[in-house]
């Protein structure tokens, strides 16, 4: 040790008998997890200590094997299954089956026209920060692929920091033979993290690797679109208990998962390693039959499978990305007996909004009276059907809304104000007088 | 109209002669006017910079304008010193601005200390390049900028106008975003250089050169252009800061700006109490010079050197003209913090003649323009020659004359330099020092490097050589922070490692300050400031009025407070305790042994004194209960061991309030002696033999080694205590000097410092022993010290300056 090394020591202190703690586990909300989680932070604590005999071999732990590279070696793991294997409650292999044309619209990028499963290349990184700076490193990529009639996952291991360029070459030639890309959030993190390092790599080209310029099917802004409202989230462990049936056991807690690298960098000791490989194997699985119920659920038209609230959310979905027809086709199928009234009044009140894009004016005052029966506050609504009875030329069902417009004050708003004089010039004599409650759309 | 033209001559004359101010004007100095030097363009200057320049009444560059387009595109790094409104910004927009209009994909990143210098610039450069019709995209970035802006800045601004804080934290981290910017980045333009000294500059010297390494990482290679108000050593400091380099640096300090006449007072308050040479204060005297001056119709800025101050002089004013039925609005406080619109409105007011007064901190000293005034009032010496001559400079204009009143306050130096004029006005201005081998500066800034980029084998940082930066890096793998890999060495850490630090110094929250009765934030407050501004029960001044604080809540940095309308204000009381880490080197002298190391600095508050306004009479006291604040730092320190002190003909007592006065005198003449500003070196009296426990114990009742320590105020140090270390003896003898020649007949705060009360005893031990010492430190003599005769009285006059 030199003379600054010494004085470092002295002044700032000896470095510690064994690293700090592993950071606490975030807030807990379920009880089930607590018991998972309390295992994970015990054998990390393990994992971070000084070992007190020699490691294991890796490929003992984490069996695999050496890839050369023109860069030098990367340790690649791999597991095959066929088609037929399940994953949780699903079938890996039913992906490929699927058409998946209809993708683009409910996604809303053309590029994914030709998208299927055959040509997409599932990917998940795991990495030493959740930060997008230039030191946050993916030391773990998984891919995900079908190869004939299996499925594979092909893991690329970061052995040292000195293996990084051939693992990112390789990398790269995965993403040559595969024209679409499939993640769980990969456009805001694994891109952001991967574009980086190719970066610091050298390897970088815009035209070669501009990453998100690649045709990318993002699950989890699908999931999100598809089933918001109904779990508390929708983050792919969320989706796994609900809709894939996949248990995890002893599962590697996300924010440890950066502890687990360090602590194989440290010690060698492949364990923590290894653990990680388990949680991205089951991350590229999942991915792989989640794409595959979002495909189904994604279908435009009416299915009987797809629960009310799915389709309800799918024909928001095809609302907005200008699928009228689809839109009103998913929403007009929809079994309403099972539906809570706040989803019943958003389905009465996009199937108001299809319709009034399609030019069905008699459908959309249809959906509005049913909206405002619902929702009898909804002064927005009932301004809207009066306006459309109106010009329907239903004067007094429409008068029937603006008597009531006016009598719960919404008139004191100048242009609603008009709307009611306008309807009750409109209406006929006889109509005159009966109680709002008297007549329904 | 509310106020005469102003006469400035008529005010001059008055002052000069005596007849405005009952003290001493001890020197008037006059600075000549002088006519504007012009030179050409460079013939292929871009057009439509020339058409620009012309359209605001632009036809010809001054000299230094010129030679800094020459120097720039000559390719070698610039350090320009050309004083302020000299046009400056032009030497490095147009260069800069017209390789941008040659070579498209030429980017250029702006360095300024604070957000608003920034944006001020931003704004400048933005007019400068509409009218000129150009395509180059200019954009600000730093905390406001949105997020959906980020991604346009990075890809599009040609001129990227930043802050030494985004840079760290903000840029680097993420300079794979940054690929346009990175690899095409010809100029780094840097200004207000001589901010960046101290623990602030030792940051920066890292952050430029991790900002030069992720460059190179990229494929270039920057020329910087660095401006810097008049320091001692400008291209020194630019050297340091920015690193040696093939380019090397030319530096420019003749300016061709035309200048008015400029007139220089220094004033010395005068005394009211002979006996103990007590001057009245220099906030009750500056507030006497700019009222006169406001009152002759000179449009007037005041400095003082504290927050109180500021505050004070503003109240005192405000009374001022109220009692002469004006609106108080006059004048204005201005000080850190103050937003951009406020800044703007006191702007507008002084042009106007709305304001005819601001009372200002030295957070108006740094580049902010506010438009020329006549006068500037200095309440006390603002530790720095350099700062002297900046917070000068703020009054003054092109044509015209202008007014600088320095009122001396009752500090040693002040005194020292009000009576020793010429080695204010005459004197280099000072040394900007920094540290780049501060450890915990260091240690930081490689952590934050090796995040940016893992170190390659040999590779070398900042200022360490190859072998020194693997004794860090290995000292980093061995806390868990990087890994080693094939001889580079990675980041192996979750955390971003710029998020923990801060290259103020400040890693403190601040606290705010809440007003009980309405439950508002009246102001925020920095950490350390709080121990003696917000303890409980301490008045709180905002803008001129008076707030007690009520309750400190000091987990939730939030202090409690109630307007109140007292007839006193309070300062707290601290004292420091002072343990050695490490002794760096020593050097022996018989008994005698003066050192320099690392120590750990604690300050304690023990209470505060409540002072009454105007006559500062002390009318009452109080306790603090506060945590000590830490600081490790470094010092130079000396023990007086047990045999000299037995061997002198002075009793105990008195012989340890002589080595106190002694060590004030030491402080005032190290301050001196390095060209440093006071508040750079800090000082106490330890025992040794009983650790860090302070000086005073019982008279005489036990062995006593004090110790006398100097210490670097800048956690860390930035290089003060092996120069104390090295010139000690040239700082002892000028000390002897200061009390030899001091004129006051037992002591006074002026030579021996503040002290309980002042006798002719503690004087002469202060005298006997520095002597003693110094006759140590120059033959090594034996220890047959006897009392100097000329030791026994007073000096009839003041000497002529060290």
């Amino acid at each position: 040790m030199g003379l600054l090394g010494a004085r470092l020591r002295r002044t700032l202190g000896e470095a510690p008998s064994s690293p700090a703690a592993p950071p606490a586990p975030p807030a807990r909300r379920l009880e089930s997890q607590l018991a998972g989680y309390d295992r994970a932070q015990a054998r990390m604590t393990r994992w971070i200590e000084p070992p007190t005999e020699p490691p294991a071999p890796l490929e003992s732990v984490l069996p695999g094997a050496v890839w050369e590279t023109d860069a030098g070696p990367v340790w690649v793991v791999e597991r095959r299954y066929p088609l037929a294997a399940r994953h949780g409650d699903r079938v890996v292999g039913d992906l490929f089956e699927r058409d998946c044309g209809h993708l683009e619209r409910v996604v809303g990028d053309t590029r994914l026209t030709a998208f299927n499963g055959d040509e997409a290349l599932f990917l998940d990184i795991e990495a030493t920060g959740l930060d997008h700076g230039a030191g946050t490193v993916a030391f773990l990529i998984g891919l995900g692929f079908r190869d004939g009639d299996e499925v594979v996952v092909r893991q690329l291991c970061l052995r040292s920091p000195g293996e990084e360029r051939a693992l990112l070459m390789v990398l790269q030639e995965h993403l040559e033979r595969f024209p679409y890309l499939v993640s769980f959030n990969g456009k805001s993190y694994d891109l952001t993290v991967l574009q980086n390092r190719l970066v610091m790599q050298r390897l970088y080209s815009k035209a070669r690797s501009e990453l998100k310029l690649r045709p990318h099917l993002d699950l989890l802004h699908l999931s999100k679109n598809l089933y918001r409202g109904i779990w508390a989230d929708t983050r792919l462990q969320t989706l796994e208990a609900n809709v894939l049936g996949l248990h995890r056991e002893d599962d590697i807690p996300g924010h440890l998962v950066p502890t687990c690298w360090f602590a194989w960098l440290r010690y060698a000791r492949p364990e923590p390693l290894a653990a990680v490989a388990r949680h991205n194997l089951d991350d590229v699985l999942s991915m792989v039959t989640l794409a595959d119920l979002l495909v189904v659920d994604a279908i435009p038209a009416p299915t009987g499978a797809r629960a009310p609230v799915v389709s309800l959310n799918l024909a928001r979905v095809l609302y907005r990305r200008g699928s009228f027809a689809h839109a009103q086709a998913v929403a007009d199928a929809i079994d309403k007996s099972t539906m809570a009234p706040d989803e019943l009044a958003m389905l009465h009140r996009v199937m108001a909004d299809t319709a009034r894009r399609l030019g069905a004016e008699g459908e959309r005052a249809g959906a509005l009276a049913a909206l405002v029966a619902l929702v009898p506050g909804d002064d927005g609504a009932r301004r809207e059907l009066t306006t459309v009875l109106s010009r329907l030329g239903r004067h007094a069902q429409a008068l029937v809304h603006a008597d009531e417009l006016d009598r719960r004050g919404a008139g004191a708003a100048p242009p609603v104000r008009r709307l009611i004089e306008r309807v009750r010039r409109r209406a006929p004599p006889a109509a005159v007088g009966p109680t709002a409650s008297a007549v329904v759309g | 109209m509310l106020f005469p033209r102003p006469d400035l001559d008529d005010v001059i004359r008055g002052l000069a002669a005596g007849r405005l101010l009952s003290g001493d004007v001890t020197a008037h100095h006059v600075r000549l006017p002088r006519d504007a030097d012009y030179a050409d363009f460079p013939d292929d200057l871009d057009p439509r910079l020339l058409n620009a320049l012309a359209a605001r009444g632009i036809t010809r560059p001054y000299t230094h304008q010129a030679r800094a387009f020459e120097a720039v595109r000559s390719g070698s790094h610039v350090v320009l010193t050309t004083p302020t409104a000299s046009g400056k910004t032009l030497c490095y927009n147009l260069p800069v601005l017209d390789r941008i209009l040659k070579e498209p994909d030429t980017r250029a990143l702006y360095v300024f200390p604070t957000k608003a210098l920034a944006q001020d610039q931003y704004n400048g450069l933005k007019r400068l390049i509409d009218a000129a019709g150009a395509d180059i995209s200019t954009y600000t970035f730093d905390g406001d900028t949105p997020n959906d802006a980020r991604r346009a800045v990075r890809e599009h601004g040609h001129v990227v106008i930043t802050n030494p804080d985004m840079l760290h934290s903000g840029v680097l981290p993420q300079h794979t975003k940054w690929l346009k910017l990175f690899e095409n980045l010809r100029y780094v333009v840097i200004d207000e250089l001589h901010s960046y000294r101290g623990i602030f500059g030792s940051h920066i010297a890292h952050l430029l050169r991790r900002l030069k390494r992720i460059c190179q990482f990229h494929g270039s290679d920057p020329q910087f252009i660095t401006c810097s108000a008049t320091i001692h050593n400008p291209d020194e400091l630019a050297r340091s800061l920015v690193g040696e380099g093939e380019r090397g640096f030319e530096l420019l300090s003749e300016s061709g700006a035309p200048r008015g006449e400029h007139h220089v007072v220094t004033y010395n308050p005068p005394v009211v109490n002979a006996q103990l040479g007590i001057r009245k204060g220099a906030v009750r005297a500056a507030y006497e010079v700019a009222r006169a001056l406001v009152e002759a119709g000179v449009t007037t800025i005041v400095f003082a050197g504290s927050r109180l101050h500021v505050e004070l002089i503003l109240k005192y004013m405000r009374e001022a003209l109220v009692r002469a039925n004006l609106p108080p609005e006059l004048v204005q406080g201005y000080r850190g913090g103050y937003l951009p619109n406020h800044r703007r409105r006191i702007e507008a007011g002084l042009r106007a003649g709305t304001i005819r007064c601001v009372v200002a901190t030295n957070a108006l000293e740094a580049g902010v323009d506010i438009g020329s005034l006549d006068a500037s009032v200095l309440c006390g010496f603002p530790g720095s020659i350099a700062s002297f001559w900046q917070q000068s400079g703020r009054a003054g204009r092109r044509n015209g004359k202008s007014l600088t009143v320095m009122v001396a306050g009752s500090s040693s130096i002040d005194q020292y330099l009000v009576n020793h004029p010429d080695v204010l006005l005459g004197a280099s201005p000072e040394h900007a020092r920094i540290n780049p081998r501060n450890l915990f500066v260091l240690v930081d800034h490689a952590k934050c490097a090796a995040f940016e980029l893992p170190f390659e084998p040999d590779e070398t940082f900042g200022v360490l050589d190859a072998g020194e930066t693997r004794e860090v890096l290995e000292y980093l793998e061995s806390h868990g922070v990087l890994n080693e890999s094939a001889g580079r060495f990675h980041w192996m850490e979750r955390v971003f490692p710029a998020h923990h630090v801060n290259l103020r110094g400040v890693p403190e929250e601040n606290f705010i300050v809440i007003e009980l009765d309405h439950d508002k934030v009246i102001a925020e407050v920095d950490f350390r400031s709080t121990h003696t501004t917000l303890h409980e029960h301490a008045i709180y001044h905002v803008d001129g009025r008076q707030y007690q604080v009520e309750r400190l809540d000091y987990d939730d940095h939030k202090a409690y407070v109630r307007r109140v309308d007292p007839d006193y204000y309070t300062t707290a009381q601290t004292y420091s305790q002072v343990a050695v880490l490490d002794e760096a080197a020593v050097d022996e002298y018989g008994p005698l042994a003066v050192s320099h190391g690392e120590v750990l600095v604690t300050r304690k508050f023990v209470g505060f004194k409540k002072i009454r306004f105007h006559t500062n009479e002390t009318i009452g006291y109080g306790e603090i209960h506060l945590p000590d604040l830490e600081m490790h730092t470094t010092a130079c320190w000396f023990d007086v061991p047990e045999v000299i002190m037995a061997a002198l003909p002075c009793d105990r007592e008195a012989l340890i309030d002589g080595l106190k006065g002694l060590s004030h005198a030491l402080e005032t003449t190290a301050c001196v002696t390095l060209m440093c500003a006071e508040r750079d070196i800090g000082r106490a009296v330890g025992d040794s033999s009983a650790g860090a426990t302070p000086a005073r114990g019982p008279s005489g009742a036990r062995q006593l080694d004090p110790t006398v320590y100097l210490y670097d105020m800048m956690p860390g140090g930035v290089g003060l205590a092996s120069e104390l270390h090295k010139r000690f003896a040239e700082i002892l003898g000028r000390a002897l000097e200061l009390v030899r020649d001091c004129p006051c007949p037992s002591g006074c705060p002026a030579c021996l410092g503040p002290m309980p009360h002042y006798d002719q005893r503690s004087r002469l031990a202060a005298l006997t022993l520095g002597e003693a010492l110094a006759r140590i430190l120059a033959h090594d003599a034996p220890l047959a010290v006897t009392p100097l005769p000329s030791a026994s009285r007073p000096a009839a006059a003041p000497a002529s300056a060290p």
